[in-house]
């Protein structure tokens, strides 16, 4: 009987750790591989076969069906340029001019990586539709209330970002750690 | 005290150790697999496999897949190459003047093919996805070797013109996957 219970408690415990040690390093983790440029987060192996299990395990759960680095470089913020955590409570600017790409945008997702409802269904801003000021430079504007030409609604949480670069220029996939991104500064907050 | 009663316990203690690691490398290897199995079958249960299926432009509605761009219009197909005998036709032609790509991932989520209007002859792409060792009788296409028996072809056509949306819907609707037959060219 005793030997019973100990054979269960091994199971129990042997499979609770297992699947939190995926939990904290899959779900929760940082990028497996992954760079960083200021806030912005970014893994050149993702959508490659490359990238070995960790890191496709994270892109199944939070970029699932992601380009690979020739076609598209995906970089991410989940902090502002001082380190803080972003939270729909404050408000942020993005500032910047055109990252190296074909194509580019900046879009806000929750913490569910799902883009976040809003009345007036705005999502993103791109190198098509942000406005810029006289010198080409942009400020975008994330934030729960109204924020102007370049605003992206967020709600009240935790909230991250992803920026797109469509057909980088090389330069970007052969030193992603040093490609001029916009910088993301905390406003005032609630 | 502590150390009598580890040396006591020693080999259920390791066991579990044993048991955590196996578990937490299975579902790391495992959990692609099963995400794109997931995502395939929701596809598949709407349109099918092999057949192309044109997205609605994502929103905060979109819960499908995690992180849509809303600037892309997507389409997508399952491809399943047994359902096939073999072989899938993927095309496009008229697409339209913006930015368009066609990718294909495997069962484990990775990205073995793309290509992008630029690299499209004549603004047009039209190949063949097949098994590996596959031989498809009078084929003059270009031939794609699919990693995995099913996968997800995925276009995706950029909206860079909010104000010709209608367009630029209608005309990605020229792209299309579906079984191969010899004379369906």
């Amino acid at each position: 009987m005793r030997t019973a219970l100990k054979v269960l408690a091994v199971l129990v415990v042997g499979i609770a750790l297992g699947l939190a040690a995926t939990w904290a390093s899959v779900i929760r983790g940082t990028m497996a591989g992954g760079v960083s440029d200021g806030p912005w987060r970014t893994s050149l192996y993702a959508g490659s076969r490359e990238g070995g299990p960790y890191l496709r395990a994270q892109i199944a759960m939070h970029g699932l069906l992601a380009l690979n680095r020739h076609e598209t470089i995906y970089y991410t913020a989940a902090r502002d340029s001082d380190g803080n955590v972003l939270d729909g409570r404050c408000l942020y600017q993005i500032e910047g001019r055109d990252p190296p790409a074909r194509w580019w945008s900046i879009t806000a997702y929750g913490a569910d990586d799902f883009l976040i409802p809003n009345a007036a269904e705005r999502y993103s801003m791109s190198v098509n539709s942000v406005a810029r000021r006289a010198d080409r430079s942009f400020v975008v504007t994330l934030s729960k209330g109204q924020g102007g030409a370049n605003w992206i609604p967020v709600g009240d949480g935790p909230f991250n970002v992803s920026l797109r670069l469509y057909n980088p220029a090389p330069a970007v996939a052969g030193d992603p750690a040093h490609v001029v991104l916009p910088t993301i500064r905390r406003g005032t907050c609630e | 005290m502590r150390m009598k009663l580890l040396l006591r316990h020693w080999p259920w203690l390791a066991a579990t150790l044993v048991l955590a690691i196996v578990v937490h490398a299975a579902s790391v290897y495992l959990l692609p697999r099963f995400v794109m199995m997931r995502t395939m079958a929701a596809i598949a249960r709407n349109t099918g496999v092999n057949a192309i299926s044109h997205g609605q432009r994502p929103s905060s509605r979109s819960r499908g897949v995690v992180r849509p761009s809303p600037d892309l219009l997507y389409s997508t197909c399952i491809y399943d190459l047994a359902a096939a005998h073999g072989a899938v036709r993927v095309h496009a032609k008229d697409m339209p003047a913006t930015y368009w790509s066609v990718s294909l991932f495997d069962a484990d989520t990775n990205n073995f093919y793309v290509m992008n209007d630029r690299q499209a002859k004549g603004g047009a792409v039209d190949f063949l996805l097949i098994a590996p060792g596959t031989f498809v009788d009078g084929n003059r296409l270009p031939v794609v070797i699919a990693p995995t028996e099913r996968g997800i072809v995925l276009f995706r056509t950029l909206i860079n013109d909010e104000t010709h949306i209608a367009q630029i819907d209608a005309a990605r609707r020229h792209a299309g996957c579906e079984a191969y037959v010899a004379d369906s060219r």
